[in-house]
């Protein structure tokens, strides 16, 4: 029935460039999420200020992450980008698109967790005689970063998986360099499934640090 | 007007329309199937039978984190391998509605789980069937508290249909049209500004309605007090 040869050795005489485009891609999902992060926590705060400026710039930052899909982002970054003169490499553009993408995510998984914290718990501290800081560091953000930790963590395998997208426009990530890899080898499907299987093994390794750092961090 | 030429023509419009229209008959179609699937896989991971349910969450884990890409070239190039021919378009269809309805499983199952117990047991209690208490209480009630995620769910889908383009389906959807619009007129920016326009009406659209509908919904199950 099946008159099909899997040919696994030809994978694995390309182990090292997989394992380094692996590094790379994880090293695009760390940086993006980190400055989607910081980001994130600005916009946040920004979409809960007085000045409708801010909130207005951080709305449309928000709606437009998350209403249009990640490989429109990329291409804008790379395309869109160089009809007004701005030449940006495939890296770059990845890198750009994701964190806009991420930091439009975090934004709101932020700002749901503020939200979340009554105010009443503000006042207390406050009439416990603390100064803002201080209501904001030890109140606020342990019960935020509770509630925000496992969304956060999705979006994380979330940015992992957006990264792929940037062997459409050619950045030799795990999932363009396996497309690069096949090409030469015409051995589509099992470059494929390997890649697959070191995604899985990535974004597990991810989930389960997360659940480990969870569980030990919120034990009250 | 000559076949070639670089300028946005009616067309393109037209052609970009289409595309659209792809996009939301990939998304409703792959919505669909997904979502009868995803709603049978979390239900059948709500049954206490421990290897069915690690079975189960096996397959939730693998095609949620897996890279969509990845997912339609392992699918389609799997088919060959088995020597069956599947036009890209139809692969890709498949390999959307199975890749969503991992998300839809998770959403279910938590769905299902968020109806107390002891309402079930009152529901049992009155001498319904387990069928007919899954029927007539969990079902209505858990998807009222679902609705919001699932929706957050089908949104994401219309974004991620932009990716079957990798496979070289034909009729283009939206992104793909796009490009090739792009690729003859050399005017990335606007073009792409106006195919963002479009994914943003069809979001909004669908959340203006999912709400409209949610309010109804809760207006017409509330109990009198």
């Amino acid at each position: 029935m099946l008159d099909y040869r899997f040919q696994w050795r030809v994978v694995f005489k390309h182990w090292p460039e997989l394992l380094d485009a692996a590094f790379l891609t994880l090293e695009l999902t760390v940086l993006s999420v980190a400055l989607g992060l910081m980001i994130g926590l600005v916009l946040s705060v920004w979409r809960r200020s007085d000045n409708r400026l801010l909130w207005w710039f951080t709305a449309t930052w928000v709606a437009l992450a998350r209403n249009t899909p990640a490989l429109l982002q990329i291409y804008l970054f790379y395309f869109g980008l160089g009809a007004v003169s701005i030449h940006m490499s495939s890296y770059a553009a990845v890198l750009a698109a994701i964190t806009f993408n991420n930091a439009g995510y975090l934004t709101e998984i932020l700002r749901g967790g503020m939200d979340a914290i009554s105010p009443a718990q503000r006042n207390a501290a406050i009439g416990l005689g603390m100064r803002p800081v201080q209501v904001y560091v030890f109140v606020i953000i342990p019960q935020v970063l509770r509630i925000v930790f496992l969304p956060i963590t999705n979006q994380i395998v979330w940015a992992m998986m957006g990264t792929s997208l940037g062997m459409i426009i050619g950045l030799q990530e795990l999932t363009g360099m396996t497309t690069f890899l096949q090409s030469q080898t015409f051995r589509p499907f099992e470059f494929y499934l390997v890649a697959a299987v070191i995604y899985l093994i990535v974004a597990e390794s991810i989930l389960i640090t997360a659940r480990l750092t969870a569980r030990y961090s919120f034990r009250w | 007007m000559n076949s070639f030429s670089p300028v946005f023509t009616q067309g393109d419009f037209i052609l970009m329309l289409k595309g659209a229209g792809i996009t939301f008959y990939l998304t409703l179609v792959s919505g669909l199937f997904g979502t009868i699937l995803g709603f049978l896989i979390g239900w059948a991971r709500t049954v206490k039978f421990a290897p069915l349910y690690y079975l189960l969450g096996l397959y939730i884990e693998v095609f949620r984190t897996v890279p969509l890409i990845i997912q339609f070239v392992l699918f389609n190039s799997g088919l060959a391998i088995f020597g069956l021919r599947i036009d890209p378009f139809t692969s890709g269809l498949i390999s959307l509605s199975i890749y969503i309805s991992a998300y839809v499983a998770e959403v279910v199952r938590s769905g299902i789980e968020s109806v107390p117990p002891v309402t079930v047991k009152a529901a049992r209690g009155l001498g319904m069937t387990y069928l007919q208490s899954f029927r007539f209480i969990v079902v209505p009630v858990g998807a009222r508290s679902v609705l919001p995620a699932w929706t957050g769910l089908m949104l994401g889908l219309m974004k991620d249909t932009s990716l079957v383009a990798v496979l070289g389906a034909t009729p283009p959807e939206l992104l793909r049209a796009s490009q090739i619009i792009i690729t003859r007129i050399q005017e990335p920016l606007a073009i792409l500004i106006g195919a963002g326009a479009f994914y943003f009406i069809m979001c909004h659209f669908i959340t203006v309605v999912v709400n409209r509908y949610e309010k109804s919904w809760n207006e017409k199950t509330k109990v009198a007090a």
